[in-house]
């Protein structure tokens, strides 16, 4: 599924998509994309190229944060992002949108519409 | 250093080198893929699987220029217009110094005598006819030293789009044409006498061609941002 219509509709709902991964728990980039591609029922298919960025907007935007934690064991350390608490308001300002958003689509689009 | 972590620096140095972003920007890509290969090597991934999987640091690195809106860099192209409009400024006053010196000349040759115009003072007559004359060519000229410098910088960056240079420009090019031709409309009728006028018409001709040119190409681009701007909403 990678028409135009496709693209858009994924790059208008990825903050908020990443935002609520990032809510679930602190979590590092390769991490979320798994959680997309598994979760995403073959939606979210995206390479570090187009998450690394939204990240970057996010933390850049104050509504998450990123530090370092060290690995158990030998394992090298990694770079998580934790959700602020700026972070979990806007989240919940965008699913309130999303929910509206839904509602008026599939009124002006039709329930019954194949 | 193991031979995977070479491999990995190596792959890591050569997707930063072709990132076209700032330093900063730059450190924490570099902080991020490292994360992300070790993660998936934790995860049982070879190395050589891991890097087929991201892909090559061309790939990579045009991915990221592209999210985070790099700017290609300028070519060198651009510096052909600095070029030209640094010797179309020379020769311009060149040309300004020769009249000068005409000037002076012509009066000292004419200074007792004969009103060849019918003014009390011929000499400076003819010049001011030649002067005058000569406006429409330094307008143009004008014009066309404003519109190089003005393509070298649109040539060099997308993020500014000005269109203040590019009008004033065309605005010198326009009244410098005007002016020329009202001046020497009759040069025309001679046109195919001499290759002496097919010459200098030709380089006149980009004088005047060029400042309305850019002025077109700065709209397109306004008009494309403007588009852009509307597709993101």
């Amino acid at each position: 599924m990678d028409n135009k219509f496709a693209q858009q509709l994924k790059k208008g709902v990825l903050d908020m998509v990443v935002l609520r991964l990032v809510q679930e728990k602190s979590t590092y980039g390769y991490e979320i994309l798994q959680n997309l591609e598994q979760r995403g029922e073959g939606f979210f298919d995206l390479k570090e190229g187009t998450l690394y960025p939204v990240l970057y907007r996010l933390e850049d935007s104050g509504l998450i944060e990123s530090f370092w934690q060290n690995g158990e064991g030998r394992a090298a350390p990694k770079k998580y992002y934790t959700i602020t608490e700026k972070g979990r308001e806007t989240y919940g300002e965008y699913r309130n949108l999303w929910t509206h958003f839904q509602s008026c689509i599939t009124k002006l689009c039709g329930e019954g519409d194949e | 250093m193991t031979e995977d972590q070479k491999k990995i620096k190596k792959y890591v140095n050569a997707v930063e080198r072709k990132l076209k972003v700032p330093l900063k920007m730059k450190v924490r890509i570099n902080a991020d893929l490292g994360t992300d290969i070790h993660a998936r090597m934790e995860a049982g991934w070879s190395v050589d699987k891991i890097l087929e999987d991201l892909g090559s640091p061309k790939e990579v690195a045009d991915r990221f220029n592209a999210e985070l809106g790099a700017e290609r860099k300028p070519g060198g192209f651009r510096y052909i217009f600095l070029v030209l409009g640094a010797a179309a400024a020379v020769y311009a006053v060149y040309i300004l110094a020769m009249n000068l010196y005409m000037k002076s000349m012509v009066q000292r040759q004419f200074r007792e005598s004969v009103s060849l115009i019918g003014g009390a003072d011929g000499p400076t007559s003819i010049f001011v006819s030649y002067t005058v004359g000569m406006i429409g060519n330094w307008m143009m000229s004008g014009g066309f030293v404003l519109a190089c410098l003005d393509m070298y910088r649109f040539l060099g960056s997308r993020k500014t789009n000005s269109l203040l240079l590019s009008i004033i420009s065309a605005g010198l090019a326009a009244a410098g044409t005007v002016s020329w031709i009202y001046n020497n409309g009759e040069i025309f009728r001679y046109w195919e006498f001499t290759w002496e006028f097919h010459f200098p018409a030709l380089i006149m001709l980009a004088e005047i061609v060029l400042p309305f040119v850019l002025l077109a190409l700065r709209f397109r681009r306004r008009s494309r941002e403007k588009e852009e701007q509307r597709g993101m909403l």
